[in-house]
């Protein structure tokens, strides 16, 4: 008779061809959760990002809404944000995204002054929706700092700005004064 | 009421969006109030309005008197001087309307009376086909909206435009004569926003007409204010109470940037409010993500009051975010009565239920029925100055409804 061979699992090494990100979904629970309770959506923020480029309402709304509520995230976020942030992965996040990501960015003032090249990029980036180029300036006035290179490229950019973006940008270089 | 004719005054005053804004606020102030003396007078012909003026009259002349629970120590007084002057509907002429308060519910919100208004903020988080769509949320809001007489509402927030139609539904289901202002959806990202104004239509008029959202060319708001005007209903002989209510909602990433301009909005609006209707009583209200602390200039506008001093209007009672302010001389038709609706206190559920609600209480205050007469005749103290127009950036006309960001955005 042929014994079938239990093999144990748990004892095999980590395969990387398996490895999987396992990103929580924008589930409608998940969701409700968030919006009901700020700190669960502070904690589930990558969920949120995903939700506000859907297309779908029932998933866009509540995700806008628990971002707008969830405060300035923990500090371990910090380098998720970063890293979703540069120029590599940027390109395909679309303004949704970036407009919250910057936002998020923003929350942590000083704190996330380290992002202030990455936001000046995309605040100056022209191929950019609007409303995230203005959401970064606005990240940029948060941060209370600007390095002076970063306070040209806003200067050279702000010359033909539309006027909100314009306005933030002039705040933002403020700061470049005070640092 | 003084009307200052002048031609194409909406292509000047405001971003026309959708049909709700017409073509010559003048003209439209001339049909409302010639729609609103038509609707007084039905409403005296068939007595209905006297007559039940009178029954609750008896309760109310026998309640006892009450001060203004919502006034800290300290606060400035709230005793309107005028109401021995002009009687309201109802009420022993002499007798003043505010040592005669009705009973107050175990909520604080006065009864019904026909001799006042109850006028509400309430930011109703994320109102949409979700909230809509559960019977037990949409009945609670109705309730919640049954208290009051005109409520400013923010955060609709629905493609589809048939939720404030279903919530009016809800609203209107045991009889009540409720209907809305809906303002344009708003907002930088693809979430938008919108205002609404629900009013009850047997005590209040108004009309989608009778709106129009804040220039807001410059951008300095994410989400332009509504103003909408209203008009109480009384018997005849009596002089309606009008009032223009201004519905916002601050971005709270850009408050500090947005509440710097606030007070420039509420100098516009009761510039244009006077000069084109003759209109003193401007009430700014919603939700301002601010505490009273932080308002700066726009709580150091000459004369202004605002009604939600020091507690807090979250549904966790954690912050002050909702307020209420206008100017306390004019607006003497403000009783002194003001406060803050518990949600979890009114239906007898936890916090966490409150929360599926919405994340705000609503705010209120109360206002007498009828105008009071030292309001009128009266140009706004704090209303801009001479040189407002010529300080103005953008280049608008005077009496346009624009605003300034003056020198405090930093």
């Amino acid at each position: 008779m042929r014994r079938t061979k239990i093999r144990d699992r748990s004892a095999r090494p980590p395969q990387p061809y398996l490895k999987v990100h396992t990103m929580p979904s924008c589930d409608s629970e998940t969701l409700e959760k968030c919006v009901q309770d700020p700190e669960y959506a502070s904690a589930h923020w990558e969920v949120l990002i995903e939700g506000v480029a859907s297309s779908d309402e029932s998933i866009l709304e509540p995700a806008t809404e628990a971002l707008e509520n969830c405060g300035v995230l923990n500090s371990t976020a910090l380098p998720k944000l970063k890293a979703l942030l540069e120029s590599n992965s940027r390109a395909g996040l679309g303004s949704q995204k970036l407009y919250w990501l910057c936002t998020l960015a923003g929350r942590f003032g000083k704190q996330a002054s380290g992002l202030q090249g990455l936001v000046t990029e995309i605040a100056t980036d022209r191929s950019l929706g609007l409303s995230a180029r203005e959401r970064a300036a606005w990240c940029l006035t948060e941060f209370g700092t600007l390095e002076s290179q970063y306070a040209e490229a806003l200067k050279r950019s702000a010359a033909d700005a539309p006027d909100r973006l314009k306005r933030l940008m002039e705040l933002a270089m403020g700061n470049a004064a005070i640092a | 009421m003084h009307h200052t004719k002048r031609s194409g005054t909406l292509i000047l005053i405001a971003i026309a969006i959708g049909t709700w804004i017409l073509p010559g606020c003048d003209l439209q102030r001339e049909d409302v109030k010639k729609e609103l003396v038509q609707d007084l007078e039905k409403a005296a012909e068939d007595g209905r309005l006297q007559q039940g003026l009178r029954s609750i009259t008896n309760a109310w002349q026998g309640s006892p008197a009450s001060g203004n629970p919502n006034n800290a120590p300290g606060a400035p007084a709230r005793v309107p001087q005028a109401y021995s002057q002009s009687p309201t509907p109802g009420q022993v002429p002499g007798q003043l309307v505010s040592t005669a308060a009705p009973a107050a519910t175990p909520l604080g919100v006065p009864p019904r009376s026909p001799q006042t208004i109850l006028i509400a903020s309430f930011n109703i988080q994320a109102f949409g086909e979700k909230k809509i769509g559960v019977p037990a949320t949409a009945e609670r809001i109705a309730a919640i909206i049954n208290c009051f007489d005109v409520v400013a509402i923010q955060e609709v927030r629905a493609l589809d435009q048939s939720v404030i139609p279903q919530l009016i539904q809800y609203i209107n289901a045991r009889g009540a004569r409720y209907d809305f202002i809906l303002g344009p959806r708003l907002g930088r990202t693809s979430s938008k926003e919108q205002y609404c104004y629900i009013f009850d239509t047997s005590r209040i008029n108004s009309g989608q007409n009778a709106s129009y959202t804040v220039d807001n060319r410059a951008d300095l708001l994410h989400r332009t204010p509504l103003v909408a005007r209203f008009m109480t209903r009384v018997p005849q002989g009596y002089r309606p109470y009008s009032f223009s209510l201004i519905d916002i909602h601050t971005d709270p990433d850009e408050v500090k940037l947005e509440l710097p301009v606030m007070h420039t909005v509420l100098q516009a609006v009761r510039e244009y409010e006077w000069s084109t209707a003759g209109e003193d009583d401007v009430i700014l209200m919603g939700d301002l993500n601010a505490a009273p602390k932080i308002f700066g200039n726009l709580g150091k506008v000459p004369n202004i009051y605002w009604t939600i001093r020091d507690q807090p209007t979250n549904t966790r009672r954690t912050q002050c975010y909702d307020n209420m302010l206008f100017d306390g001389i004019l607006t003497n038709e403000f009783t002194g009565r003001a406060g803050v609706l518990d949600m979890s206190t009114m239906f007898g559920i936890s916090i966490d239920e409150a929360l599926k609600i919405s994340d705000h209480n609503p705010i209120w205050a109360e206002f007498t029925i009828i105008e009071q007469p030292s309001a009128s005749g009266t140009a706004p103290s704090g209303s801009p100055p001479a040189t407002y127009s010529a300080a103005n950036p953008y280049g608008m006309a005077p009496n346009q409804p624009a605003y300034n960001d003056g020198q405090n955005v930093r």
